[in-house]
């Protein structure tokens, strides 16, 4: 029921806040291959150390459902590992 | 988001978990109406559609989306214990002296007083604009990973060692008692689960959407009794440099809401802070973070001990 405490946060990425008017538009497949691989560097860990993902699924441009499939192909993935977690969240962050 | 990859990791299921929200515009093609967002926008969280609880008994009666709702949960509050609105506008205020230690905070170089907040815009009595987050484009990622992979991480690690999660309605009209938030429950579980308890917290990094969000969740989280989550607040410097360091980077409020990503800027301050990353508004110390996050009108929330 509890937690054991052994996971850790060990990098992140956030974009600056900017005014919708002036911040760059990107596609959301974009953003999360840029904010991936900034959180990446920060933690010191290799894409191919990723076998997990949880991302947002509503409000994603490119997809109204399978937005992780979506998410996990485009990262490829589901090309390195068998073991794909997925999980879909809504608005709760953390 | 960030316990649920913790578990994940804990139960085997895998070693490294990306979190990621994706929260700048996407290009608009050349069928898209530019008017979708706003349309969308208009009513919050509520849904409009037929056959939407929201819609038949929420939207007929004036409650449009989250600013009603929050400033109906205010009012209540004010009925039941009295409303301090400059107490209120505290919270602002001190977030905001946080937000000039931090250069990527959308209201960096503007500073704000109380009589500011107070003379703002009334949007929804008693929540003034200046009380209200700011929406902005963003985005965030998070990495969890497992003790195995640590050895190979630049940082300091920032465990998940306690996490609380409660969901008790969508609208607060269906609330057995607005001014009893989900963030009680959820940070009793989170605390049960790190054995902590609230005076080992060394910052708070709590979901401020609004004003009175940050007020009841200090009050429910039970850093402050029922009632008397406004004598904290005036109690309390809530800075960087008080005795109650609160939303170091400067809260949503002053950092900038960038959409579902607006409460991961919460989760990303509190390891800034364990990583003594923070530069000029590093807490002299921080072992021991609070992180709690809002969805809906303090519908579904979450909290979380990071160490």
């Amino acid at each position: 029921m509890g937690i054991k405490g052994d996971a850790a946060i060990v990098g992140f990425a956030q974009y600056k806040p900017e005014k919708y008017q002036t911040a760059p538009q990107m596609f959301h497949l974009e953003q999360v291959a840029d904010l991936a691989g900034q959180a990446l560097r920060d933690s010191g860990l290799k894409a191919s150390d990723i076998d997990g993902l949880v991302i947002n699924g509503p409000q994603f441009h490119e997809a109204s459902c399978f937005v992780p499939a979506m998410a996990a192909e485009y990262l490829a993935f589901g090309l390195i590992l068998q073991k794909l977690l997925i999980w879909e969240a809504q608005h709760l962050s953390p | 988001m960030i316990w649920r990859a913790a578990k994940a990791i804990e139960a085997g299921l895998c070693q490294a978990v990306l979190c990621v929200i994706p929260m700048r515009m996407a290009p608009f093609g050349p069928e898209d109406d530019p008017a979708w967002m706003m349309k969308a926008m208009r009513f919050g969280g509520h849904s409009t559609v037929y056959g939407a609880p929201e819609a038949e008994f929420d939207l007929p009666y004036g409650h449009l989306g989250q600013n009603t709702g929050y400033a109906m949960i205010a009012q209540r509050y004010a009925a039941m214990h009295g409303y301090d609105a400059a107490a209120a506008a505290k919270i602002a205020v001190d977030q905001r002296f946080n937000a000039q230690a931090n250069p990527e905070a959308i209201f960096y170089g503007k500073t704000l007083s109380v009589d500011e907040v107070l003379a703002s815009r009334m949007v929804a009595d008693p929540l003034h604009v200046l009380e209200i987050v700011m929406p902005v484009a963003g985005g965030a990622a998070v990495i969890v990973a497992s003790k195995e992979l640590l050895s190979k991480c630049k940082n300091r690690p920032a465990h998940i060692t306690g996490f609380g999660e409660h969901l008790g309605y969508k609208s607060p009209t269906y609330a057995k008692d607005m001014l009893y938030t989900p963030v009680g429950p959820a940070s009793d579980f989170a605390f049960k689960t790190s054995g902590l308890s609230r005076s080992d917290i060394h910052c708070a990094q709590i979901y401020d959407c609004y004003t009175i969000t940050v007020l009841l969740s200090l009050e429910d989280a039970g850093f402050a009794p029922k009632g008397e989550g406004f004598r904290f607040i005036k109690e309390h410097n809530l800075t960087y440099q008080g005795d109650f360091p609160l939303n170091t980077h400067g809260g949503q409020l002053s950092f900038g809401q960038s959409g579902s990503a607006g409460g991961m800027s919460q989760v990303i301050e509190a390891v800034t802070q364990i990583q003594g990353r923070a530069g000029a508004r590093q807490l002299k110390k921080c072992d021991n973070a609070f992180v709690t996050g809002t969805g809906g009108v303090m519908s579904e929330q979450g909290a979380l001990i990071l160490q």
